[in-house]
């Protein structure tokens, strides 16, 4: 195969089947995906939940992580969060013609062990070569269904009065490794980005049919913007903030450069929110799991009116704002 | 802590009581910051008042110097690096974010030193530094200079708008106003020492007390300002002693002093004001973008807009608080600011919109 | 209140691994782990980055440094806990 991808590789001939030959397919392979039909045919419930996201990162590799490992994370979580089983997604790419072929293979390698680890097939995808300049590099969308198993239903996401509010893990940890490795922070050792299939850990809380009224993954936005979705007018959402669970470099990365570990993006934790009753024992489930140990239980739903509290070390309040705009790190 | 921060709540509530109205002012972002991050103002009692001053340095940069940083940033062959805090200021429709987005070369730093390196990799390009801040981030502009003129960087330079407290506090303070006693910024004293702020007790005749940035260190400034006010005495008192000294640190004074000499400067909201800018030596200049991009610069003009109806310049004076603002949180936020008190994340609008009014 | 202080300082650090909200004086401390060529290593509580020592004179390794915008700004006096201790003292009266 060639070097680098060429126009060529996108317009359907032979080098279009020779990179879905000799990559995708020894890469993704599965019987769904390997008749190479218009459209896959899979198995499924009555009900479904679907999905896509398009993903796009800047270095493309990053201390713990890429962006395949993330495009199939982030649709894969998005798929969990509503209460379904992952099965199936599709990888579309957007290349520029004259990427390297070998970061390519990285990518697609990526994107297969993360399926693997995710418990999902690469069923179908589509491949398309702009010129050069014309994106970024490397653009890709994924999209996901996931299907509802043993009688389970798509949960409610609606917070109540009385819910403790749990984390699965330490918070911030993608957004900073990220932002480093892009401004070339030079932290030692690299700040490791936590991006993560979290199909596995959801499934052991659904497992135990816990009543769980709202789950999100806090993404863009960071789990200030996941408060200030679930919150509603008849609400109150306060967070101790002493509770938050904060890796020591991340926290201090955070403090170097100004920024609230509150409104960075994450894609390796979950947010729930459950019944105070349920909250002990779903905790403890989290916590048996590696990707759930840090787990923590940081506020609470309370009676109110719309607003997101926090209460700092002190004993003070401090209202939370909704996260807007891009972070930029500052100095003074 | 807690335990601390209740005793010394307790005798603030008790000093307050036999005083009327207070009213304490902070001259420095961070403080601003900090006391809307820990919510100090739920352990205060109602009749002690906190206000910000002209602690912001991206608030108190004039549009004159927006102006010029934007018209810089938009020349071809110049890669623009500074700090993330300046880039939302609006100059009329634009910013320096706006340029950004559409593909300009500019770099947020977080160190001065990054802009030696980018000049470093991009020999064919003109590398202009905006050196913005007080005392404290003034000496790490002069140490990049004096690194640039050891190597014999031809291709970067500062735009300099770096500008010293101490004159403006005396401008503002001087003709007498309702500011019963002062907190001191910590960081700026750090490098020039608790006694630049002994004017305050002397001149003004105000309490005065350098504050660190932690809750129980603000706390503890402001139970030290009550208590010279209960007993009418006028002091300048270093509270944060962790880090700072009498003198100051004089390896930064020393490089300040030669790299840089006092000039009359405008802020923002308070007018041009005597010896409070800091301009680059003759033996230096040519590192001056003011000097080196001279024709360039010669014909921007100031009054693209300061947004109607922005009270910037009346909060940056202590006279308002945001909240007085009719574009507060409305037209004006955080993403898409009117006025620099919003684009700053320091300004006394953006800490008051993140932390709640 | 000195262990209180200390308490402070760690998590001013991120020593602890219950960090809350961090966004605080953007000049903040580190302990000097090395120093090389007029740079020091600074241990920010497990995550080392550079800073520039042309700002100051005589550190040490095992010093606490003020760090802003990648210069040490001051070394910071240990003992100063005990001294704001002091000054409350005085201020309660
Ligand atoms: S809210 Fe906006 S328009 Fe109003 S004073 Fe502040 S910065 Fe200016």
């Amino acid at each position: 195969m060639e070097e680098r991808i060429t126009l060529a590789h996108g317009a359907g001939g032979e080098a279009y089947r020779e990179l879905v030959q000799e990559l995708f397919l020894p890469a993704y392979g599965n019987e769904m995906l390997e008749p190479l039909t218009d459209a896959a045919i899979c198995s499924g419930s009555s009900v479904i939940a679907m999905t896509t996201d398009s993903f796009v990162v800047k270095p493309l590799f990053f201390p713990g992580g890429d962006l395949g490992r993330l495009c199939v994370s982030g649709t894969v979580n998005d798929l969990a969060v509503s209460g379904a089983c992952p099965k199936y997604i599709s990888v579309g790419m957007i290349i520029e013609a004259g990427f390297a072929m070998e970061t390519l293979r990285r990518l697609v390698a990526s994107i297969a062990a993360t399926a693997r680890e995710a418990g999902v097939s690469v069923v179908t995808g589509d491949t398309k070569v702009v010129e050069g300049g014309a994106a970024d590099g490397i653009f890709i969308n994924t999209a996901g269904i996931g299907v509802f198993l043993n009688g389970r239903k798509p949960l409610a996401q609606k917070i109540a009065p009385g819910d403790k509010i749990i984390i699965t893990g330490y918070m911030a940890s993608h957004g900073m490794a990220v932002l480093a490795a892009r401004e070339n922070m030079d932290f030692n050792p690299p700040i490791e980005s936590d991006v993560a299939p979290l199909s596995a850990l959801i499934d052991q809380v659904l497992q135990a049919d816990s009543a769980i009224n709202a789950m999100r993954d806090p993404t863009r936005g960071g789990v200030a913007a996941t408060l200030f979705e679930w919150v509603t007018p008849e609400t109150d959402i306060v967070i101790e903030e002493q509770s938050l669970p904060v890796r020591p470099d991340v926290a201090a990365a955070c403090a170097i450069l100004g920024m609230d570990p509150l409104y960075i993006a994450n894609e390796g934790i979950v947010l729930l929110s459950v019944p105070a009753r349920d909250a002990e024992s779903v905790l403890r489930i989290l916590q048996s799991v590696e990707r759930g140990k840090h787990a923590a239980i940081i506020g609470e739903v309370r009676e109110g009116g719309g607003s997101v509290y926090a209460l700092t070390e002190y004993g003070t309040h401090r209202r939370i704002m909704m996260p807007r705009g891009e972070l930029l790190p500052r100095i003074c | 802590m807690k335990t601390e921060l209740e005793a010394m709540k307790k005798n603030i509530a008790g000093l307050a009581e036999s005083l009327g109205q207070v009213t304490i002012m902070e001259v420095c972002g961070t403080h601003t910051a900090s006391i809307r991050k820990y919510a100090i103002r739920e352990l205060l009692p109602g009749n002690v008042k906190l206000v910000s001053g002209p602690g912001c340095p991206v608030c108190v940069t004039p549009e004159q110097d927006i102006a010029a940083a934007i018209t810089l940033a938009e020349r071809e062959e110049v890669v623009f690096a500074c700090f993330g805090d300046m880039m939302r200021v609006p100059w009329g429709e634009r910013s320096l974010y706006s340029l950004y987005e559409r593909g300009k070369d500019i770099r947020i730093v977080t160190s001065p030193l990054d802009a030696l390196r980018i000049a470093r990799e991009h020999p064919g390009r003109e590398v202009v530094y905006f050196g913005i801040g007080f005392e404290t981030t003034a000496p790490l502009t002069a140490a990049l200079i004096e690194a640039a003129d050891e190597c014999g960087m031809e291709n970067l330079s500062v735009f300099c708008a770096h500008k010293t407290i101490p004159p403006a506090i005396m401008q503002l303070l001087k003709g007498g106003s309702s500011i019963a006693a002062l907190l001191c910024p910590g960081h700026v004293a750090t490098i020039i020492g608790a006694q630049a702020f002994a004017f305050v007790a002397d001149e003004l005749k105000l309490p005065a007390a350098v504050a660190g940035f932690e809750a129980y260190e603000i706390m503890a400034a402001l139970l030290c300002l009550l208590q010279m006010l209960h007993r009418g005495e006028r002091k300048c008192v270093n509270m944060y002693p962790r880090a700072v000294t009498e003198q100051g640190n004089r390896v930064a004074l020393a490089l300040l002093d030669q790299v840089f000499e006092p000039c009359d400067a405008i802020w923002r909201g308070l007018g041009e004001i005597e010896g409070s800018g800091l301009r680059i030596k003759e033996r230096y200049r040519k590192f001056d973008a003011a000097c080196k991009f001279k024709t360039v610069l010669g014909g921007v003009v100031d009054g693209a807009g300061e947004a109607p109806g922005c009270i910037c310049a009346r909060i940056l004076r202590g006279q308002s608080i945001p909240t007085d603002c009719p574009h507060f949180g409305g037209a004006c936020q955080p993403e898409r600011p009117l006025g620099p008190c919003m684009a700053s994340s320091e300004g006394s609008c953006a800490a008051y919109y993140r932390y709640g009014g | 209140m000195i262990a209180s202080l200390k308490y402070e300082f760690n998590r001013a650090n991120g020593a602890s691994d219950k960090t809350g909200v961090t966004e605080m004086c953007l000049a903040i401390p580190g302990r000097i782990a090395g120093i090389r060529d007029g740079y020091a290593e600074i241990d920010y509580g497990g995550v080392f980055k550079q800073a520039s020592l042309r700002l100051v004179k005589n550190a040490r390794v095992g010093d606490y440094a003020l760090v802003h915008a990648g210069f040490v700004i001051q070394l910071l006096d240990q003992e100063a806990g005990a001294e704001l201790e002091k000054l409350i003292a005085e201020t309660r009266g």
